[in-house]
């Protein structure tokens, strides 16, 4: 009985490292890999592109503001008629975000397209949010938003914050210069 | 030793068939004619601290109440005969095993809904609401019968809700949510 028991003990346990094991590409060097990929546009924002003029808010749009660093974003468009570059693409993106140790919020799937939306980090202190959405045929997006203990409180103060926001548009489209094509894409996103 | 066998394996038998039942509708996910959205339970508990602030707001406060007890919400949807039996199928082996009881059936000239509850402490507490809609004839409803080149006469719904539900307080739910307007009748 106890030699049973001892064995399901170790194949629990070789199980369990083997999955630990497995979450062979984390989402963050798979960004790094494809931000030099010539298949990929890729974008970061500095939380101070928003240009919010902290010190006029109230301490808890304060703290709302400040806990958000930066905004990653990573599109990948596949050239016209090449489904399978797609489909490739899509299954490797999949399995590293299958793979990581974001949790899921919301997930959606239709015909026409597909999203989900995940964090990682405690409920209360959230670290990053990370967002994916694919059409399925052609174009996929990663929009990654970095903070540091990013509280589910703060969402309302950001949002009276943000309209108090001044963004630098001129900075946002050099930033978006370079993606011509693709910036309608990136603007329907976001 | 004997006993201690039949224990182990009788867990054993239980740990498959739950991890089995959790992942019961998960196919219709990957199922590319079905249309899902699926919210987590750490999705529930984000937005019962956001929506927090709204105290004097009675339907926010029901619905803060009860998001913070919801394991997970799934609804599928699908506009393909095919599926649609495939889920009527799914639905029913899914009652056979589990001990589901009806709350109650509607049928009329446009759909024919069902309602399954697992009970809970009191009549209006349940631990888990299955709602299935079969064969709602788009159609009759007046609506565009053919988006992306596909012809939508039938449309069947799937929803599943598991946690410490409120039976008199869903309507919180289904307006925050946008969830099917069907599922307001099982406060009435």
């Amino acid at each position: 009985m106890k030699r049973f028991l001892n064995a399901v003990g170790l194949i629990l346990i070789v199980a369990m490292s083997f999955i630990s094991c497995n979450s062979n590409k984390s989402v963050q060097q798979y960004f790094l890999e494809k931000q030099s990929s010539p298949d990929f546009i890729s974008l970061t924002l500095p939380a101070s592109i928003l240009n919010i003029a902290v010190d006029s808010l109230a301490a808890e749009e304060q703290d709302a503001v400040n806990s958000l660093k930066k905004l990653n974003v990573l599109v990948y468009h596949s050239p016209e008629g090449a489904s399978d570059r797609f489909t490739k693409e899509e299954e490797e993106v999949t399995a590293v975000l299958n793979n990581s140790k974001y949790q899921d919020l919301i997930s959606a799937h239709t015909p026409m397209g597909s999203g989900t939306i995940m964090f990682l980090g405690a409920e209360s202190t959230i670290d990053e949010f990370l967002a994916f959405g694919s059409d399925l045929k052609q174009n996929f997006i990663l929009i990654r938003v970095l903070g540091d203990n990013m509280n589910p409180k703060h969402i309302k103060p950001f949002i009276t914050a943000l309209q108090q926001s001044d963004i630098n548009e001129e900075e946002l489209l050099a930033l978006l210069a370079g993606l011509k094509p693709k910036q309608e894409l990136i603007k329907k996103q976001l | 030793m004997m006993k201690n066998k039949v224990v182990i394996s009788s867990l054993m038998l239980l740990f498959v068939s739950m991890s089995y039942a959790q992942s019961l509708f998960d196919r219709f996910e990957n199922e590319p004619k079905v249309s899902s959205v699926v919210v987590s339970k750490s999705m529930f508990n984000l937005l019962s601290k956001f929506e927090v602030v709204v105290e004097d707001d009675p339907e926010a406060r029901d619905f803060v109440a009860m998001a913070k007890s919801i394991e997970s919400l799934k609804v599928f949807t699908t506009f393909d005969k095919n599926v649609s039996d495939d889920m009527s199928a799914e639905v029913a082996s899914y009652l056979k095993k589990s001990n589901l009881t009806e709350l109650m059936r509607i049928k009329d000239e446009q759909a024919n809904v069902k309602f399954y509850i697992r009970p809970g402490r009191t009549d209006s507490q349940v631990k888990e609401l299955l709602m299935f809609v079969n064969g709602f004839d788009v159609k009759s409803m007046d609506l565009n019968l053919n988006i992306n080149g596909e012809d939508r006469n039938i449309e069947s719904v799937l929803l599943s809700i598991v946690g410490d539900i409120d039976l008199d307080k869903i309507s919180s739910l289904i307006a925050k949510m946008n969830l099917p307007e069907e599922l307001n009748q099982v406060s009435q």
